[in-house]
């Protein structure tokens, strides 16, 4: 097979000489028609300038060259990178109907080669072989509108436009002067309209990945391949055992399932919210590999799109492509079949600002949703005077129709005096635990407010702050959580641009950045501060508070983790800005539990594989394995931090050795300077560290004990009291010592 | 409420008494554009009631934001009546209807939601008035009074064209604009408001914009409009294609290359701007010099993209032949064969420089290097990669605020370019272009301290020879066409984020300043963000201009600007001193020359740049300069060629003298 060769200005023909009939230099698109007219080949090969073919190129090319080839491209290689042509995504929202979007990969990609290999939208330019035909009129000056309109010539002349990635050239790269592109591409969406939203990725590569859009920090947006996420196919209705193994060969990431009740399916396939799709079809309407690509990219046209069909009338559940992690946790497919499961979610989607991609679908409008009511729940755990000063500000942001809850240790008696100031504040008393995580489980529980607003109380709300953050919640879609911006704060949350000298200029600024920032959030996937309202919806999605951290910036990170893997966004409100003080001048249980806790990390991952219910924590301790009555008290002194790493091991070897049915109870005494809250966020993890929930976990008490004589002689008669192996004080002396290695032996008889 | 300086054609106005009622809003346009290549809503509100109508042109949309609501979706002009609640309310009005476009899943067209009656929009958008017809039309049909913004500073003008009421309304903030009677369309009269009637005759104009065989009296400065779209056969004069737009990103430009044009017209006559007085001609060479000298850009694209480095290599090859040498440019490092001394300028493509040194050592040729050491890696292809993000990052005035107040802190990172250490990308060849400067027979350097700089990079021992820079010269040709003729900013550079223009086009319109950039285009979407945020007084002369064009910029110019984050030497710089123009210069740059005190600024700081700049244009202003005695001896070309020839001559091989 001989053709002729078009060589542009600096383009290199090499190899490509010994089976070209002839070489033209040309320069512009008149003088390259005016070369293909003159020629006699049916092929005419296309150098670009700078363009030299790479050894190897036109090994079998005849093989690829059939009848119906009208425009062959292949790999165009500059520096690191091979381009192997374009797509042509539509594009809704610009005056052009199309975006070309790159194929490329990095030189060397393994496996690449054979997913781009096939029929493709449009060729790379650097060497293209064309159908003479094609080119008797002259192309558009700018080489990739050309390349546009050469493939969109071959395929109005019923002929194929390949990508035979072997047939490779080296080129330099695109010219950074592109002007007039943008023009050349709107004349030729003028003059083709059939070209608008072909959008179709070379097989292989639709197969193995989507471009999705991501948000980066900031607000751009940015689109990004990313390789298929996991799809599960659901095919039902008659023949749907055979349809389900044709449906096999979709994707490479897929499971495929013939179910008798797809609603139920559709169901228990969403019941954890992972990045992911779910295909439902009848039988008869399992699309075929460019049908499934086509509703991949549809879904994949913008992280909005929850849901795809092939048209409107697919969307009675005879196929449709559910993007479950696009849907928050509280909304179900509801209903007894395919249609009305189906017909819940697109309900669902219009309520949450998401799109369906069906074409002649008419999305129903809904209302505006409403600022919602809230319930606050004020974690009191510091200082009386901050307690108060911080209170006065919660109450003075709350509105009337708002329920206040405040929780408290049961013996602060000074806070529950500043609480008991406000009649409207409801007092929930937390009498075990010193991170409140149980009250404060209890309290979001019972929560009457739509809105649930966790604030602590080191943390100050300026004026406004509190309306802010409630206010998000009835602009931003599927919104689960709304933090203010906190200066300094080791989350999503925390700001660093904001500096302020005292109170009185925080309340100025927060005041200006009010204005400045009005409705600006920034989406985020860590938080660590305990201030955050939470839709209530959400909470009963994924529970309370886990109470092996309770509200400490762990427990925080761990409740936003839960939120979005369950489908929520999570946002920093920025014109909302608050204070937290230091923990030196709050002396705050919780946010002295802070520096026993290594600083939280975002987990992508964790938040990708979704939420799955059997984790909710909830509210209420279950009774599920009831504590026993404790006949043996192991006493456990800790007086400063090296005593408290001791101590968590002491209690790492006890909970391996005893559950919560045990009649074993670790009392873990403070009686120097470390505080309940340090303590507790310290063991608790311990105590969880093997899967277990806390409450099927070991017994442990942590207790200010300033008089451990006083509390030796108080326990319970016929309780057998031990020491933990160097912990032993004065005032304990005589119990016997328990090292942690002994602690098996503990409930063995012992001869008396 | 969110605003943004960009793409500034007409600020919102009112007619009447402004209506910041949202509640009495008539009508949203809403039109599909490209902003930074990516889809984007334009929106256009009319608000209306007895009184009078308000007009807010040119609100940008994000269309995710739209959906995603993390923040408003929109985006509204600078000065904006009516503050953040009418702001507020506006938005709340439109947002549902632009929800229901971007969750629709269809094509997005063109069009208009009607919420009261509007005869004044529905007619103002037949007569493509800007605000209520397509971008495409209502811009093209304000092209030429676009243009005439550059003439009318301050000048009574007079237009008597299509499309003059619109004309008035662009250019009324800069000028004392009439519009003549037969003009005065009723729907633009009722759209832009009332245009003041020229009672006849042109009059005292000193511009006038005219059409067909309109008179344009005794006006200085004549644009004659084409009849009915046919492009004029006149040939007189100086004819001006405007481009068919794409809005945003291709809005009103005069750059064929852009597009086709959709209409031309003329500017027939047109004053020049006050050149300072040309020095005299070059002395006599001496002559009887020989000897094949091959000359080689350090650069790839020097050649389509000229710069100060081409200027100096041009000028060189003259200058060596009126010598009489045999100097001819080579095209790459292949083409040294039959030279009997290699001379390399600049090392910006550090292979390429490399490459040609070795070949030369090879053949046994002498080589020299002309130096442009400013050692890029600290911090100058940081700056070049970054800058140009702090544009493109966020949507809105506050966050490309925010973004030059990180970059003048230098904290600004993306990827692998950080500020706070050594940067370069790999293509640059940065230990290529070391080994070149430490391998060549000779290295000319322009100051001390970058012959210093040479050694402490390269390790080279041999000879430094320190040379000013030889400046290009021409003779001025006309450029009233071009620029206007008042004083202006001028910055010679191809245009691409190495000269760092947009940071100078932002400053420039911040300050007010008339700013020219000239040059190729080396990146046409940073030619587009340059546009983007130059302001009303930004003149952008796309392409390199002819010698006598860029001599007759330099002469005009009130300052010479050089802010870029990667020089190509100090050529233009040297010429520009040589013109007299005041000069402002990035820090990085190592030029220094008598009798010049150029103001220096952090190109990364965009408050220095603009502080820089106000300072020089006052001076510039108060007391024009013209070349000091110490600057042009110092700067003399035949000094510096033959400074360059004894260094030849250093290291020559026989045949060269």
């Amino acid at each position: 097979m001989r053709f002729t060769i078009l060589a542009a200005p600096g383009s290199d023909p090499g190899d490509a000489r010994a089976r070209a009939s002839a070489v033209v230099a040309v320069d512009g698109p008149e003088r390259s028609a005016a070369a293909a007219r003159a020629c006699a080949d049916r092929f005419v090969l296309l150098l670009a300038p700078g363009s030299r073919p790479l050894p190897g190129a036109f090994g079998g090319l005849s093989a690829s060259l059939g009848d119906r080839t009208g425009v062959l491209g292949g790999g165009s290689q500059t520096g690191g990178v091979r381009a192997y042509g374009w797509m042509l995504a539509p594009a809704l929202w610009s005056p052009l109907p199309f975006e070309l979007v790159p194929i490329a990969a990095p030189l060397g990609e393994a496996g690449v080669e054979g997913r781009v290999r096939g029929p493709v939208d449009v060729v790379a330019t650097g060497m293209i072989l064309a159908d003479r035909r094609l080119l008797l009129e002259p192309l558009p000056a700018d080489p990739v509108a050309a390349a546009v309109e050469l493939c969109a010539r071959a395929r109005d002349a019923g002929l194929d436009v390949v990508c035979r990635p072997s047939f490779a050239c080296a080129t330099v790269g695109g010219d950074a002067d592109d002007r007039g592109r943008a023009a050349a591409l709107r004349a030729l969406a003028e003059r083709r309209p059939g070209l608008c939203g072909r959008h179709r990725m070379p097989p292989g590569f639709a197969r193995a990945a989507v471009d999705r859009e991501v948000r980066l920090a900031g607000g751009r947006r940015l689109r990004v391949r990313v390789p298929v996420p996991p799809v599960a196919v659901l095919v039902h209705g008659a023949g749907a055992e055979l349809a389900a193994r044709r449906a096999a060969e979709l994707a490479p990431n897929l499971t495929v399932r013939a179910v008798g009740d797809p609603a139920a399916a559709l169901r228990d396939h969403m019941r954890v919210r992972r990045d992911g799709y779910v295909l439902l079809a009848a039988a008869g309407h399992v699309p075929d590999a460019a049908g499934f690509s086509a509703l991949l990219e549809a879904i994949e046209s913008a992280p909005f799109v929850a849901l795809a069909a092939p048209d409107a009338a697919a969307l009675d559940g005879t196929c449709v492509l559910v993007a479950p992690a696009r849907f928050p946790g509280h909304i179900e497919a509801a209903g007894p079949t395919a249609a009305t499961a189906v017909a819940s979610l697109v309900a669902a989607a219009a309520a949450l600002r998401r799109a369906v991609r069906a074409p002649g679908f008419v999305a129903a409008d809904t209302p505006p949703p409403a600022v919602r009511g809230a319930t606050i729940v004020f974690l009191a755990s510091s200082d009386p005077e901050i307690a108060k000063l911080t209170l006065g500000a919660v109450v003075e942001s709350s509105r009337s129709s708002d329920e206040i809850v405040a929780v408290c240790p049961t013996g602060a008696q000074t806070t529950r005096r500043i609480l008991a100031a406000y009649p409207q504040i409801h007092v929930e008393p937390d009498d075990g635990d010193p991170l409140l995580a149980h009250a404060a489980n209890r309290a979001i529980g019972a929560a009457r407010g739509a809105l649930v607003a966790l604030i602590a109380d080191d943390v100050l709300l300026p004026t406004g702050a509190l309306d802010r953050l409630r206010d998000a919640f009835a602009r931003i879609p599927a919104l689960g959580a709304a933090f203010p911006a906190v200066p300094g704060a080791g989350g999503g949350e925390g700001v660093v641009d904001v500096r302020y000298a005292d109170l009185a200029q925080l309340r100025t600024i927060a005041e200006q950045r009010a204005g400045t920032r009005a409705r600006e959030a920034e989406p985020i996937d860590l938080g660590v501060t305990p201030a955050v309202v939470v839709a209530r919806e959400a909470f009963e999605v994924i529970g309370g508070i886990a109470p092996a951290f309770g509200p400490t910036r762990r427990g925080i990170a761990d409740l936003v983790q839960r939120l979005r893997a369950a489908g929520y966004a999570v946002v920093r409100c920025d014109d909302a800005l608050v204070h937290r003080f230091e923990a030196q001048i709050s002396h705050s249980m919780i946010a002295a539990a802070d520096d026993q806790q290594p600083a939280p990390v975002a987990d992508a991952a964790a938040i990708a594989r979704g939420f799955d219910p059997a984790q909710r924590v909830p509210f209420v301790p279950s009774m599920a394995s009831p504590r026993a009555g404790a006949s043996h008290a192991i006493a456990v002194p800790v007086g400063n931090p090296l005593e408290l790493e001791r101590a968590a091991v002491f209690v790492a070897a006890a909970a391996r050795a005893f559950d919560a049915r045990a009649p074993v109870r670790v009392h873990v005494l403070l009686d120097g300077s470390i505080g309940p809250g340090e303590t507790a966020a310290r063991l608790r993890p311990v105590l969880t560290s093997g899967g277990r929930a806390i409450d099927a976990a070991l017994a442990v008490r942590v207790e200010r004990v300033p008089d451990l004589a006083a509390w030796r002689s108080a326990l319970e008669p016929g309780v057998r009291a031990f020491v933990a192996a160097g912990h032993e004080r004065a005032e304990l002396a005589g119990l016997p010592a328990v090292a942690p290695e002994t602690l098996g032996n503990l409930l063995r008889p012992v001869p008396r | 409420m969110r605003t943004h300086r960009t793409h500034q054609t007409i600020a919102p106005w009112s007619i009447g008494t402004p209506v910041t009622d949202p509640a009495r809003l008539a009508v949203v346009r809403i039109e599909p554009v490209l902003r930074q290549r990516r889809p984007a809503f334009v929106l256009d509100f009319c608000v209306a009631d007895a009184r009078g109508m308000t007009i807010v042109p040119l609100v940008l949309a994000d269309p995710a934001t739209v959906a995603e609501r993390d923040r408003d979706p929109l985006v509204f002009p600078a000065g904006m009546p009516g503050g953040d609640d009418f702001a507020a309310g506006l938005a709340e009005r439109i947002l549902p209807h632009l929800e229901r476009l971007v969750l629709g899943g269809r094509q997005v067209f063109e069009h208009a939601v009607m919420f009261e009656d509007s005869p004044s929009f529905e007619a103002a958008r037949d007569a493509g008035c800007f605000g209520a017809a397509p971008l495409r039309d209502a811009l093209a049909r304000l092209g030429p009074y676009f243009y005439a913004r550059r003439f009318s500073h301050g000048r009574a003008v007079y237009l008597d064209a299509p499309d003059a009421v619109g004309g008035w309304a662009l250019l009324r903030t800069s000028g004392t604009v009439m519009v003549a009677a037969a003009r005065r369309d009723v729907a633009a009269l009722a759209w832009y408001g009332p245009a003041p009637s020229a009672a006849g005759a042109p009059g005292a104009a000193e511009v006038a914009v005219v059409a067909g065989d309109a008179d344009p009296g005794a006006a200085a400065c004549v644009l004659r409009l084409d009849a009915g779209g046919a492009r004029l056969a006149q040939t007189a004069g100086h004819v001006v294609e405007v481009i068919d737009p794409v809005p945003l990103d291709v809005g009103i430009t005069f750059d064929p290359p852009e597009g086709p044009a959709c209409r031309w017209f003329v500017v027939e006559r047109a004053a020049e701007p006050r050149l300072r007085s040309v020095p005299p001609p070059h002395p006599t060479p001496i002559q009887g010099s020989s000897g094949r000298i091959v000359v080689l850009m350090g650069r790839a694209d020097a050649g389509p993209r000229p710069s100060s480095d081409s200027d100096e290599a041009r000028a060189l090859i003259d200058a060596l032949a009126a010598e009489g040498f045999d100097a001819l440019l080579a095209e790459s490092p292949d083409e040294l064969a039959g030279a009997d001394l290699v001379h390399v300028i600049g090392t910006r493509d550090g292979r390429r420089a490399r490459a040609a040194v070795e070949a030369a050592r090879r053949a046994g040729i002498p080589c020299a290097v002309h130096a442009y050491e400013e050692d890029a890696a600290d911090g100058g292809w940081w700056g070049a990669e970054v800058a140009r993000y702090c544009f493109e990052y966020g949507d809105d005035e506050r966050d490309v605020q925010t973004y030059l107040a990180m970059l003048a802190q230098r904290a600004v990172a993306v990827g692998a370019a950080r500020a706070d250490g050594p940067y370069a990308p790999p293509e640059a060849g940065v230990d290529d272009a070391a080994a070149a400067l430490r391998d060549a027979s000779i290295v000319f350097a322009a100051t001390e301290e970058e012959a210093g700089a040479v050694r402490a990079r390269s390790g080279r021992r041999g000879p430094v020879t320190v040379v000013p820079p030889l400046a290009p010269a021409a003779m001025p040709q006309p450029i009233g066409a071009l620029t206007g003729p008042d004083p202006f900013v001028l910055v010679h550079a191809p245009i691409g984020p190495l000269a760092n223009q947009l940071l100078v086009a932002r400053c420039a319109s911040d300050a007010g300043i008339p700013l020219v950039l000239a040059g190729p285009v080396a990146d046409a979407s940073y030619l587009e963000r340059v546009r983007e945020f130059g302001g009303p007084r930004l003149v952008v002369l796309a392409d390199e201009p002819a010698p006598g064009v860029a001599a007759a910029l330099r002469f005009a110019a009130a300052v010479v600007v050089d802010a870029a984050w990667i020089g190509e030497g100090g050529a233009r710089l040297a010429a520009a001193a040589l013109a007299g123009a005041r000069i402002a210069v990035a820090d990085r740059r190592r030029f220094t020359v008598p009798g010049v005190a150029p103001r220096r600024f952090d190109p990364a700081d965009a408050t220095a740049l603009r502080r820089a700049l106000g300072e020089a244009w006052d001076e510039a202003l108060r007391s024009p300069a013209r070349a000091a005695p110490e600057t042009a001896a110092a700067l003399a070309p035949d000094s510096v060629v033959r400074a360059i020839a004894r260094g030849y001559a250093s290291i020559a091989s026989p045949s060269v003298p």
